[in-house]
């Protein structure tokens, strides 16, 4: 350690410290890093505060236990803000640490090994300049940077250990602070630590090895370190693992599930792998975005560019040059245990990729909790790098003296051109109009300083325009594309978005919300607003959007409804963000509700709720425990629609089989079919055998087609198979499964059995095939008998089938929305509805004049399930006329294109497409759908019709975006006629109607609620006190559901409230004082007294350390 | 074992591989991993006396990896990186039995 403040020592310390302020090029005037995955907050010092409690207020409240490890990257962040540096200055300061800090690591780990100032420099050039790390600068990847500096400052104490240059419990203690300081942010920075365990786990089998040569003594030592290394870290980073435990096993394995279990786990690390290979990797490249992203800013060059890539071969020519036998055995050993790093490093960076693949694909299967390092490249590369980094210096150091020196400086050298985008930073553009380098408007910081003032009361502020739901993040026109709101880097009051950090539930509710404001429907708003305890509404005139969904998108339009339909007044502007009050009282934080309604509902329908009734509490029957007497009014059930699904269907197809029964490989093709059945599943399974169907049919077609017979046991097994997927239907539980299943049973079997009866007449005339291909089709027949009761048979333009579920007996009434009906027009029209087959109620009515709910009647039920069926008229034909029209077809040939257009189109509405050919006229007759946008014709679908003296029919669903003016359809051929079009041609355009049945089992009284006196004692306390008359009363608590909070006193009455807040049962009437805690608040104090004992107890060990050796120098 | 019947051997296990490798179905779990048996062949028919012939067949497989990238044939640059990676195993295993044997 004396080395490092050596003069010499000096100077390379500073000449790292310059090659840091690398990233103040990347700084351009007015700008700051931020947007993507780059979570870089612009008030540091509130998202600090925000980070320091395991709830979070942001959006409905959140429980941070499991990102409590943050805390010491968002301190570094925070340091400079503190100091009194602007945002910007703040994180030039924060970039040139982390920066510098990868030199320091891989400069410590170099000189620990005795190597001299200008190895180390050079190996900390490549370790701070490549494109693996300039990947994470993109981002600021900052838990990334942490396990890398982690990395060659963890192995430096392992080799002085080793080296005996210092103690293995001083060398414990220095890892321990080591990993506390660079710790990858937490729980789910682990698996950066790939390369660190790669690392280590080299070193431990290396080292321990030869150490055991001398004795088991030896060897014992750094086993003991490891595992004092892990202890102490453990110890010291308490202040996260202990909050943390109570979950972590739950987290892993609805982690997996997120991710679509392991299958989707290797595929996306198949997406990682996908260009990996050895030879990239050998070159130092590989990452996928290179490959797949043709606007990556530099990839291109280096791909292309003949000179760069002959400079990057420099790399795996200069570890072959150091794997050579060097003299020194010492240094053999050490250059050995780089070598061995640099391949398993290797192995496992590449990840899927052939041809080892398999081997981490095995690992990801076998190994319990290996699914966490999902993308290979980026969790495993850093062991690549840091090997790399000392192969390359120490092939160079090998050069003779009188030249190394200019060696050294030339590679120097080359290693700064090679990366020159570093030094140009053109790389943090990453998509056409978005960057993760912005100039952030100052209304942002405005609006976020406003909120933090407090100068006003403590609702919700929700964010307009929507984020496109199916993608969920936040895009602005000034470049800021993320899933992180823009809101919670500026401020930690409650802000609400559609992102992907709102639960099921919660999506729901905002997104009835948001198209109750579309659709400027005030009553309401004015009800969702108090539910969800919304204050305030922002129009964001800055909102970018790329179109494709169905929800409003447009703030100009927005604004129009706030202040013309819901007659708002703006309250406040920040630059381009308009304010409004939503004019209300929202419901208090804390409340206590004598009654609250239950409701019956898939989680996705739990907005309907407000549509229906006025009580805002309700309790969803999924989140009630049996053993809860909670109090009710009303009882509510939102049937569920069975054959709502507007499910295409595919094109069957019979792929010529070239492995006939009479093959030899036969059994073995058998045996892999077998093999891959997804037996557990036995809704999986049936479309297991329908593909296996979907063969043996074809194998049959093409032996009758060789006029060969069909043997016994071939025939056997399709029986056997058709029997197996009626008995497989039998065992799906759910009935919902049955009817979706059943449909497409149905239509695979009737188009296998079709294939068949083709071939009746042109290749089987009379004989034993005629015989067996009987058989089949009886087979087929039969499980379409066995599966019959489930197929829905009645159209799905005019029947609905619902399925509801009672808890005990009633009578329900019945209603359903007259909304939904309007399509149906202005005449009278009769809708009857029938429960378990039996009409309850039919009645004749015109919809415009109906009220919004229209009773249907009401029937005595038994508790359990129950099926509803609605009947209406077939919605009318949406379609004009078809005329010529000149198309893209049809310009330059003599291609015929008759189109149409769908009338009063509605970019809202779904529309069903049915076409109904007789196509003996031409070979090559496509029908084709458009879409209109702006000023834009785009083609949505195009089908080809097949020749046939038969009857064809395809039906096709078009669901459009909000940009979507108006849908063409037609028909495409160079035979085509007017003629023709009329006889030969039908279409049918209706719009699908989606009616909500609403069964109301109890009506509810109207509701009241009794005052709480609420006293916040932080984001995590409050002191409560209330009165209550009633028995079986509700305290309700707006934050998000968590099992964390704790009402003292009332502990086992917690439940989850309007399927997303908090609710406690207060069973007696009485007056009550009680304290409102979030439990894992508790575990982090006590983890962050764990932490401050132990970083006293390492840093006293190592003081320790340093006195003894002095000591025993002096001596 | 006399070279004649080492080249027997050897042709015999080509044969197989190649039956297994264009045989439908099996080929699925032959194709993905027949360089394994490759480059066994390879190095069992190479007459090595010394690991020096690694790092020189390494050093010949980076250069002619070079032309192949260059000459915009990835492929064939990825099959010589497959063998170059498996050199350094060998370099790398030697040495380490190197370090253990002379201690």
């Amino acid at each position: 350690m004396k080395k490092l403040f050596h003069k010499t020592a000096v100077w390379e310390l500073l000449i790292i410290f310059v090659l840091s302020l690398t990233p103040l090029l990347w700084f351009r005037q007015g700008t700051m890093m931020l947007g993507h995955d780059n979570v870089f907050p612009i008030e540091p010092r509130e998202f600090l505060a925000g980070r320091l409690t395991t709830w979070s207020p942001h959006g409905f409240g959140q429980n941070q236990s499991l990102i409590m490890g943050t805390i010491a990257i968002h301190l570094i962040d925070a340091l400079p803000y503190l100091a009194g540096l602007s945002t910007i200055a703040t994180q030039k300061v924060v970039y040139v640490f982390w920066f510098f800090m990868i030199g320091i690591s891989m400069y410590t780990l170099v000189k620990t090994l005795g190597k001299s100032g200008l190895f180390a420099i050079v190996a900390t050039m490549i370790y701070q300049f490549n494109f693996f790390i300039l990947q994470g600068w993109w981002i600021g990847e900052r838990t990334k940077f942490s396990a890398y500096i982690a990395l060659p400052l963890v192995l430096s104490v392992f080799f002085l250990v080793y080296k005996k240059k210092l103690s293995v419990l001083a060398g414990s203690a220095a890892n321990s602070l080591i990993l506390f300081v660079f710790n990858a942010g937490g729980l789910y920075g682990i698996p950066l630590f790939g390369g660190f365990f790669i690392s280590l786990g080299i070193f431990l089998i290396l080292f321990t090895g030869i150490a055991a040569q001398t004795s088991v003594r030896e060897s014992m030592r750094l086993v003991i370190l490891a595992f004092g290394t892990l202890l102490g870290s453990m110890v010291l980073n308490a202040y996260y693992l202990l909050p943390a435990v109570s979950k972590l096993l739950m987290q892993y394995a609805s982690g997996i599930e997120s991710q679509g279990g392991v299958s989707g786990l290797i595929d996306w690390a198949q997406e990682i792998s996908a260009n990996s290979s050895f030879m990239n990797l050998f070159r130092l490249q590989g990452i996928a975005e290179w490959y797949d992203n043709p606007e990556h800013p530099y990839a291109k060059y280096f791909l292309t560019n003949p000179w760069l890539i002959l400079a990057s071969f420099v790399w795996p020519l200069l570890v072959l040059l150091a794997a050579r036998r060097a003299k020194d055995k010492e240094q053999r050993i050490i250059t050995t245990y780089f070598l061995l790093v640099y391949l398993v490093g290797m192995l496992f960076a590449a990840g899927t990729h052939p041809p080892l693949g398999f081997i981490y694909i095995f690992l990801v299967k076998t190994v319990p909790g290996f699914g966490i390092f999902r993308t290979p490249y980026f969790k495993f590369a850093p062991a690549m790098f840091l090997a790399v980094s000392f192969l390359a210096a120490s092939a160079i150091d090998q050069l003779p003296k009188t030249i190394k020196k200019w060696g050294f400086l030339l590679f120097a050298a080359f290693i700064l051109l090679y990366h020159f985008p570093f030094f140009t930073g053109e790389f943090f553009s990453w998509r056409k109009g978005f960057s993760t380098r912005l100039t952030v408007p100052t209304y942002v910081s405005d609006f976020g300083n406003w909120l933090s003032r407090g100068e006003h009361d403590d609702t919700r502020v929700l964010m307009l325009p929507p984020n496109n739901p199916d993608l969920r993040y936040s895009m602005y026109d000034w470049g800021y594309l993320s899933f992180q709101s823009i809101a919670t880097l500026v401020s930690n009051h409650p802000v609400i978005i559609n992102n992907d950090r709102i639960n099921e539930e919660e999506k729901a509710l905002v997104l009835t919300l948001y198209q109750a404001i579309a659709d400027r429907n005030k009553e309401l708003f004015l009800d969702l607003t108090s539910a969800l305890r919304i204050g305030y509404l922002v129009i964001q005139h800055d909102a970018a959007s790329d179109g494709k969904t169905d929800l409003v998108m447009d703030a100009s339009v927005y604004k129009s409804i706030l202040e013309k339909d819901l007659q708002l007044s703006p309250v406040r502007s920040f630059g381009r963000w308009t304010m409004y009050s939503t004019g209300v009282d929202p419901l208090p934080a804390i409340v206590l509700a004598p009654s609250v309604n239950r409701l019956n509902s898939l989680s996705d329908d739990v907005g309907k709720y407000y549509t229906f009734s006025n009580n805002p509490f309700f309790v969803r029957y999924d989140d009630i425990p049996s053993s809860l007497p909670i109090p009710e009014t009303g009882q509510y059930i939102i049937a569920d629609c069975l054959n709502c699904k507007a499910k295409d269907k595919p094109f069957i197809k019979i792929a010529e089989r070239n492995i006939l029964p009479s093959s030899p490989l036969y059994p073995f093709m058998l045996w892999n079919e077998n093999r891959r059945l997804h037996m557990g599943d036995p809704k999986s399974l049936i479309y297991d055998y329908l593909g296996i169907s979907l063969k043996r049919v074809g194998e049959i077609r093409e032996l009758i087609k060789e006029n060969k017979p069909i043997p016994s046991p071939a025939l056997g097994r399709f029986i056997s198979l058709m029997e197996s997927i009626a008995e497989t239907f039998t065992t799906l539980s759910k009935y919902e499964d049955k009817i979706d299943v059943g449909d497409d049973v149905q239509f695979y079997l009737e188009s296998e059995r079709n294939v068949l009866a083709e071939l009746l007449g042109i290749y089987v005339i009379s004989g034993d095939q005629v015989n067996a291909l009987g058989q089949v089709t009886q087979a087929i027949s039969s499980t379409l008998r066995a599966i019959e009761p489930y197929v829905f048979i009645p159209d799905q333009m005019t029947h609905r089938l619902y399925q509801i579920k009672l808890d005990h007996a009633g009578a329900p009434s019945f209603y359903i929305n007259s909304a939904d009906f309007l399509t149906l027009g202005k005449d009278e029209v009769t809708i009857s509805l029938s429960v378990d087959q039996k009409t309850v109620a039919e009645k004749r009515l015109r919809v415009t004049q109906e009220p919004s709910w229209i009773e249907f009647g009401s029937q005595q039920l038994t508790a359990g399930t129950h099926y509803l069926m609605l009947t209406y008229p077939e919605p009318p034909n949406m379609i004009s006329s078809f005329e010529v029209t000149a198309t893209e077809f049809s310009t330059s040939s003599d291609v015929n294109c008759f189109t149409s257009s769908i009338v009063n189109f509605d970019y809202r509405k779904l529309y069903r497409v049915k076409v109904n050919y007789t196509n003996n006229f031409s070979s090559e007759l496509f029908f084709n759908i458009w879409e209109f946008a702006g000023n834009t014709k785009r083609l949505k679908n195009v089908f080809r019709l097949p020749p046939s003296q038969v009857k064809g029919e395809l039906v096709r669903f078009i669901k459009s975006y909000a940009d979507t003016e108006g849908v063409q359809i037609g028909f495409c051929s160079r035979d085509l006629s007017e003629d023709l079009m009329e006889k030969n041609t039908s279409v049918v355009v209706n719009e699908l109607i989606y009616p909500t049945v609403f069964l109301a089992a109890q009506m509810e009284q109207p509701f009241q609620t009794f005052p709480v006196q609420a006293k916040k004692i932080n984001i995590t306390s409050y002191e409560v006190s209330f009165t209550t008359t009633t028995e079986n009363a509700m305290l309700v608590f707006f934050d998000r559901y968590d099992a964390g909070w704790q009402l003292t006193g009332f502990e086992k009455n917690h439940i989850r409230m309007n399927g997303y807040a908090n609710g406690w049962l207060i069973e007696k009437p009485g007056s009550y004082n009680a304290t409102l805690t979030f439990g894992p608040q508790e575990n982090f104090v006590a983890g962050v007294r764990i932490t401050g004992f132990g970083v006293l107890i390492a840093v006293a060990l190592l003081l320790w350390e340093r006195r003894r050796r002095h000591r025993y120098e002096t001596q | 074992m006399k070279p004649n019947s080492k080249l027997i051997t050897v042709i015999i296990i080509l044969l197989l591989l190649l039956f297994f490798r264009d045989a439908p179905y099996v080929n699925i779990f032959v194709v993905n991993r027949i360089w394994i048996f490759y480059l066994l062949i390879v190095l069992y028919l190479l007459p090595i006396r010394s690991i020096v012939i690694f790092y020189v067949a390494a050093a010949v497989l980076l250069v002619l990896s070079f032309l192949f990238t260059f000459l915009s044939f990835p492929m064939g640059a990825e099959i010589l990186g497959i063998i170059m990676y498996m050199c350094l195993w060998v370099i790398g295993i030697y040495t380490v039995y190197g370090i253990f044997r002379s201690r």
